[in-house]
C-alpha cells in the first residue's frame, strides 16, 4: 500500500444511519489518469471529501505518498500535494483573476503573520509567484483579463481559472470533480486532452470524477466504478464497460 | 467632555480594528464593544491598582481621599505616570487580544448571522457581570484614573500631550492594519470571506487566520478602551452597551468595507453627526431632541447605504501588492483620482478640527 | 415557591407571545430580524397612547395594537426588507438593515413619546396602558392576578389560531410551504410576496401583543423591546427557530429559568437576583454552541463538523 501514490484501504463513512461509502478499496497509481464513475448518489462525491479531508473516515486508511492522510484537514492535504477541484468553479468573486492565481501556491512567507507586514521578506516570492502565474494564465490563453474580478467572467473562462489555479498550486495529484460537467461535447475532449497533456509534460496524477462515459473511457488507464457506496467493479475501461454489474447499475438508474 | 478629535481617534481605532474582521475576513463581529470594555477596565484597575500598590496605599478604590492621592502622586511622577500609561495600553491590547482568540471555536460552529447573536451576548453578559463584579467597583465602576499627562501644569498642553498620543497610536495600527491587508496574509484574509471552502482547499488555515486576525482586532479594541479610560479617568459597565457596537458598524459601512481609509472617513462622519447633536443642544427653539434625532439619523443612514451604495464611501480597492508591477498592470503609485479622495476626507476632517474649535471657544 | 411558580406562568405566557413570532418569521424569511425589538415597544406604547385617548376595553386595544404594529411590520418589509432582498443582498446585510430599522424606530418612538407626554400632559414613561381592568381576580378560593390570565389567555389563542392557520388554512399551509422550500412553494399558486406580507402581519401583531400583556403586567418603556429580546432570542432559539411548540417550549425553560432557577440559586450559592438575564444569556450561548438552528450552521463549511486540530499532525500508525 505504501507504494502507491494515493492507497485507500478500507474505507467507510455513515452518517447518521445512512453508509455513504463501505469498504473502499482503491490504488491511484503515480502518473495515471484513474477514472471514478457510477450512477448518482453512489458515494464518489463523499469519497472525495474523505480523500481531501472534510470527512474522517469511520474505518480505513489512506495513505498519499506513503505516509497517511485520513484525517488530515484539506488544507494540510493541499500542502502535501493533494489538490481538488469542484465540478461548478469556487472561485472568489470579489477578487481578481490574478489574485485568485496567486493565492494557489502553498508555502508563502508572506502569508504569514510575522512577516506579512515586513514586504522585504516576502516581495521577491511574490514576484515570482506572479511571473509563473503569467505564464500559467498565457498557456491557458487567459491573459488581459488578470485585472478584472473573477465575478465578472464568463461561465467558460471561469472554469479555465479554476483549472489554473488548481495548476498554480504545484499539485501532484488532482482530484478532478466532474471536469466536464455542463459543456459540448467538443470542449469536454479539449479538457480532457488538456489533462493528457499535463500527464505528459508535468508528470501529474490524475483522479477523476466523471459521469459522461463517452468521454472519459478514452482517456482513463484504470477505472473504479462505485454504486450504492460499495465498490461494484475495477479494471481497464474495455473491461469495466464489458463487465455485466456496471452495466446493470447504470441501466437499473434510469 | 471628550472633545471630537479625542473621540475620532478611538473610535477610528475601532472601526479600523472591525473592519480587519468584517470588512477583510468576514468574521461578523456583533460584540465589539465586550472588548472594548475589557480594555478600558484592564487599562482603569491597572492603572489605580500600581500606583496603590507602588505607594502602599490601602483600598478603598472611591472616597475622595483615594482620588486626591492618586491625583498628588501623579503629579508628582511623571515617568511612572507615563509608564504606567504605555504598560496599561499594551496590556489592554492583550488580555482583549486573548478574550478575541477566545472566541475564534464559536464562530467555526455557527455561521455569520448566528455568530453576531452569539458575541453580541457575550458583550451583555460582559456587562452584566462587570455590574457585580467588586474588584472593579460593581456598577459604578471606577474612578480617578490619572491622566497619563497630569504632571505637566498647563492644560491645554495636557490635552494636545494626550491627543497626540492617541493619534500616534493610531497612525501606528492603521498602518500596520494597512501593510497586513496589502500582502498575500491579506489575500488570504479576503479569500476566507469570500469562499471559506475553497480557501481551505487551497491549503489556507482558515481558523489559524480568524483566531490571529480575532487576536489584533480584539487587541486593538482593548488599545482603544484604555485610551477612552483614561482620558476620562474614570469607567463603568454601562459605558459598553450594544448601541456602541451599533455605532462602529454604521461607521465601517458608511465609510465602506474592506478599506482602512474608508473606516476612518465613515467614523469622521458619524462622530461629526453626532458632535453635531451635541452643539445643537445648545439652541433652545430646535424642536427634537438632538440625541435622538442623531440616532433616527444614524438608523436611517445605515439602510440608505445599504440600498444605494452598499460598498461605502470608499469602496474596496484591489490590493496591491508587488506581485501587480511584476506583470506590468501599473506601479503602486496613487492615481489622481485617490488623490483627489484623500484630499477630499482630509479637508472634511479639517473643517470639523475646525468646528469644534470654535465650539470650545477657541480654545 | 407559589409566587415563584406563579411568575413562572406569567412570564412564559409573555415570552411565549414574543418569541413565537419570532421563529415564524426566521422560519418564512431567514431573517434574523431586530426590528422584532421594536414590534415588541410599539405594541405597548400603541396601547398606551390609544388608551389615553379612548375609552378602550381589553379587546378593542389589543386589536388595535395588532393592527396599527402589524401595518409597521408589513412597512418595513415593504420600504427596507424587500428592495435589499431583490438585489439579492446577503442574510448578514438584511440583518444590519433590520438593526437600522430597530435603531429609527426606537428613537422615532422616543421623539414621538416626548411630543405625545408634551401634548397630553401625562408622564409617558413607565406607565401602563389605562385599560380599566382589575387587577386582581378571585376565582374559588384564590386571588388571582388577571394579568397573569389574560396573558396564558391571549397566548393559547395564538397558539391555536396558528395551529389552525397553519394546518388549515391555505395561506398558512403555503406558509409552511415558502419556509421549507421557497422556490417549489411558488406552485401553491400562491404568490412569495402574499405570503410573506401575511408572515409580517403576522409576526408584527403578536409580537406586538406580547408587548401589551407585559405593559399590562409591568410596564411600558422605549426600551422594552431591548430589555427582553435576548430572553425572547433565547426561547426561539430552544425552538430551533423553526418550531412553534418548543418555542413555546423554550419560553418554560426560559421563565423557569429567570424565577425558580435564579431563586434557587441565591438561596443555595447567594447569587444575586439581578443575574436573572445572565442566565438567558448564557442558555442562548449555550444553545447556539451546542445545537445551533437550523440555517443558523452558516452553509457549507459546519455542515462539515471539521475535526480542526490546529496544526498537527496526525503521526504515522
Amino acid at each position: 500500500m505504501s507504494d502507491s501514490f494515493l492507497g485507500i484501504v478500507g474505507v467507510s463513512k455513515r452518517f447518521g444511519g445512512v453508509e455513504a461509502i463501505k469498504d473502499i478499496n482503491i490504488e491511484v497509481k503515480k502518473g495515471s489518469i484513474t477514472g471514478l464513475i457510477g450512477p448518482n448518489g453512489s458515494g464518489k462525491t463523499t469519497l472525495f471529501n474523505v480523500i481531501t479531508g472534510f470527512y474522517t473516515p469511520d474505518s480505513g486508511e489512506i495513505c498519499f505518498k506513503g505516509s497517511r492522510i485520513d484525517g488530515f484537514n484539506p488544507n494540510e492535504t493541499y500542502t502535501l500535494g493533494l489538490a481538488r477541484t469542484f465540478q461548478s468553479p469556487r472561485l472568489f468573486p470579489r477578487l481578481t483573476m490574478l489574485e485568485n492565481l496567486l493565492l494557489a501556491p502553498p508555502h508563502q512567507m508572506g502569508e504569514r503573520l510575522i512577516y506579512a507586514t515586513l514586504e522585504k521578506k516576502w516581495d521577491k516570492q511574490e514576484r515570482a509567484i506572479a511571473i509563473d502565474s503569467k505564464g500559467v494564465a498565457e498557456r491557458l490563453l487567459l491573459n488581459g483579463i488578470e485585472g478584472t474580478l473573477t465575478a465578472d467572467l464568463s461561465g467558460a473562462h471561469m472554469k479555465l481559472v479554476e483549472t489554473a489555479r488548481g495548476l498554480m498550486g504545484g499539485a501532484q495529484l488532482l482530484l478532478m470533480d466532474e471536469p466536464a460537467a455542463g459543456v459540448l461535447y467538443s470542449t469536454a475532449r479539449e479538457i480532457f486532452d488538456y489533462i493528457s497533456l499535463l500527464r505528459k509534460e508535468y508528470g501529474l496524477t490524475f483522479f477523476v470524477i466523471e459521469h459522461r462515459l463517452d468521454v472519459l473511457l478514452d482517456y482513463v488507464d484504470y477505472v473504479y466504478v462505485l454504486h450504492l457506496g460499495k465498490l461494484l467493479s475495477e479494471g481497464t475501461p474495455e473491461e469495466v464497460m464489458k463487465d455485466k454489474n456496471v452495466i446493470e447499475a447504470y441501466v437499473g438508474q434510469s | 467632555m471628550l472633545s471630537w478629535s479625542s473621540l475620532f481617534t478611538i473610535y477610528s481605532i475601532l472601526a479600523i480594528s472591525l473592519n480587519l474582521e468584517i470588512g477583510f475576513t468576514g468574521i461578523s463581529n456583533f460584540g465589539k464593544v465586550a472588548f472594548y470594555g475589557i480594555g478600558a477596565f484592564i487599562a482603569a484597575s491597572f492603572g489605580i491598582w500600581s500606583f496603590l500598590l507602588v505607594f502602599r496605599l490601602a483600598y478603598p478604590l472611591y472616597g475622595l481621599n483615594t482620588i486626591i492621592a492618586l491625583g498628588k502622586i501623579a503629579a508628582a511622577n511623571p515617568l511612572l505616570n507615563v509608564t504606567v500609561f504605555f504598560v496599561s495600553i499594551s496590556l489592554s491590547f492583550i488580555v482583549a487580544g486573548i478574550f478575541g482568540y477566545l472566541i475564534t471555536y464559536p464562530t467555526l460552529r455557527v455561521g455569520p448571522a448566528f455568530l453576531g447573536i452569539t458575541v453580541l451576548s457575550f458583550g451583555e453578559l460582559m456587562r452584566i457581570f462587570l455590574r457585580h463584579f467588586k474588584p472593579t467597583g460593581a456598577a459604578s465602576g471606577l474612578m480617578g484614573l490619572p491622566h497619563p499627562f497630569a504632571w505637566i501644569n498647563d492644560s491645554t498642553m495636557k490635552s494636545a500631550l494626550f491627543v497626540i498620543s492617541a493619534l500616534a497610536i493610531m497612525v501606528i495600527i492603521y498602518s500596520f492594519s494597512q501593510r497586513l491587508v496589502n500582502s498575500p496574509y491579506g489575500r488570504a484574509m479576503k479569500s476566507i470571506r469570500e469562499d471559506e471552502i475553497a480557501a481551505l482547499c487551497l491549503g489556507k488555515n482558515v481558523l489559524r487566520y480568524k483566531a490571529q486576525v480575532l487576536f489584533i482586532a480584539s487587541g486593538f479594541s482593548g488599545v482603544a478602551g484604555a485610551l477612552l479610560v483614561f482620558y476620562t479617568g474614570f469607567v463603568s459597565p454601562d459605558l459598553f452597551v450594544t448601541s456602541v457596537t451599533f455605532d462602529i458598524w454604521a461607521m465601517v459601512i458608511v465609510g465602506g468595507m474592506a478599506n482602512n481609509r474608508g473606516a476612518i472617513l465613515g467614523t469622521a462622519v458619524i462622530t461629526f453627526i453626532d458632535r453635531l447633536a451635541a452643539i445643537l443642544n445648545f439652541i433652545p427653539w430646535f424642536p427634537l431632541d438632538p440625541n435622538i434625532l442623531r440616532w433616527m439619523i444614524t438608523g436611517i443612514l445605515i439602510i440608505v447605504v445599504l440600498m444605494f451604495r452598499p460598498s461605502g464611501l470608499l469602496p474596496e480597492r484591489t490590493l496591491k501588492t508587488p506581485a501587480w508591477e511584476t506583470i506590468g498592470l501599473g506601479s503602486k503609485a496613487i492615481s489622481t483620482m485617490e488623490r483627489g479622495r484623500a484630499l477630499v476626507s482630509f479637508l472634511f476632517k479639517l473643517m470639523i478640527k475646525i468646528v469644534d474649535w470654535f465650539k470650545a471657544g477657541g480654545r | 415557591m407559589i409566587a415563584e411558580l406563579l411568575n413562572t406562568l406569567w412570564v412564559s405566557s409573555i415570552y411565549s407571545l414574543m418569541s413565537v413570532p419570532l421563529t415564524l418569521s426566521y422560519r418564512v424569511t431567514k431573517i434574523i430580524n431586530f426590528a422584532h425589538i421594536s414590534f415588541i415597544t410599539y405594541g405597548a406604547y400603541v396601547a398606551v397612547i390609544f388608551s389615553l385617548l379612548l375609552p378602550l376595553g381589553l379587546i378593542e386595544t389589543s386589536l388595535i395594537v395588532f393592527l396599527v404594529v402589524a401595518v409597521l411590520a408589513v412597512l418595513n418589509h415593504m420600504l427596507v426588507l424587500s428592495p435589499l432582498m431583490s438585489r439579492g443582498t446577503n442574510v448578514v446585510t438584511l440583518m444590519i438593515a433590520s438593526m437600522g430599522s430597530w435603531i429609527f424606530l426606537k428613537y422615532l418612538l422616543y421623539a414621538l413619546v416626548s411630543s405625545a407626554q408634551k401634548v397630553l400632559r401625562v408622564d409617558l414613561f413607565y406607565v401602563t396602558p389605562n385599560i380599566a381592568i382589575p387587577s386582581t381576580i378571585i376565582i374559588g378560593e384564590f386571588r388571582v392576578s388577571t394579568f397573569l390570565l389574560i396573558s396564558n389567555a391571549m397566548n393559547i389563542m395564538t397558539l391555536l389560531f396558528l395551529y389552525v392557520f397553519l394546518m388549515k388554512v391555505k395561506l398558512g399551509r403555503a406558509m409552511r410551504a415558502v419556509a421549507d422550500n421557497a422556490g417549489l412553494a411558488q406552485i401553491t399558486g400562491i404568490s412569495k410576496n402574499a405570503v410573506l406580507n401575511a408572515t409580517w402581519i403576522l409576526t408584527g401583531g403578536i409580537a406586538a401583543l406580547g408587548g401589551l400583556a407585559w405593559s399590562l403586567s409591568y410596564y411600558a418603556s422605549p426600551e422594552l423591546g431591548d430589555n427582553v429580546i435576548l430572553q425572547v432570542f433565547a426561547c426561539s432559539v430552544i425552538g430551533g427557530l423553526s418550531s412553534i411548540p418548543l418555542t413555546f417550549a423554550g419560553a418554560f425553560v426560559i421563565a423557569f429559568a429567570e424565577n425558580i432557577l435564579i431563586a434557587w440559586l441565591h438561596t443555595y450559592l447567594g447569587l444575586d437576583v439581578s443575574f436573572r438575564p445572565f442566565i438567558s444569556f448564557l442558555t442562548l450561548l449555550l444553545v447556539i454552541l451546542i445545537r445551533p438552528p437550523a440555517g443558523g450552521g452558516g452553509g457549507l463549511p459546519y455542515r462539515f463538523k471539521l475535526p480542526f486540530r490546529g496544526d498537527k499532525k496526525r503521526s504515522t500508525s
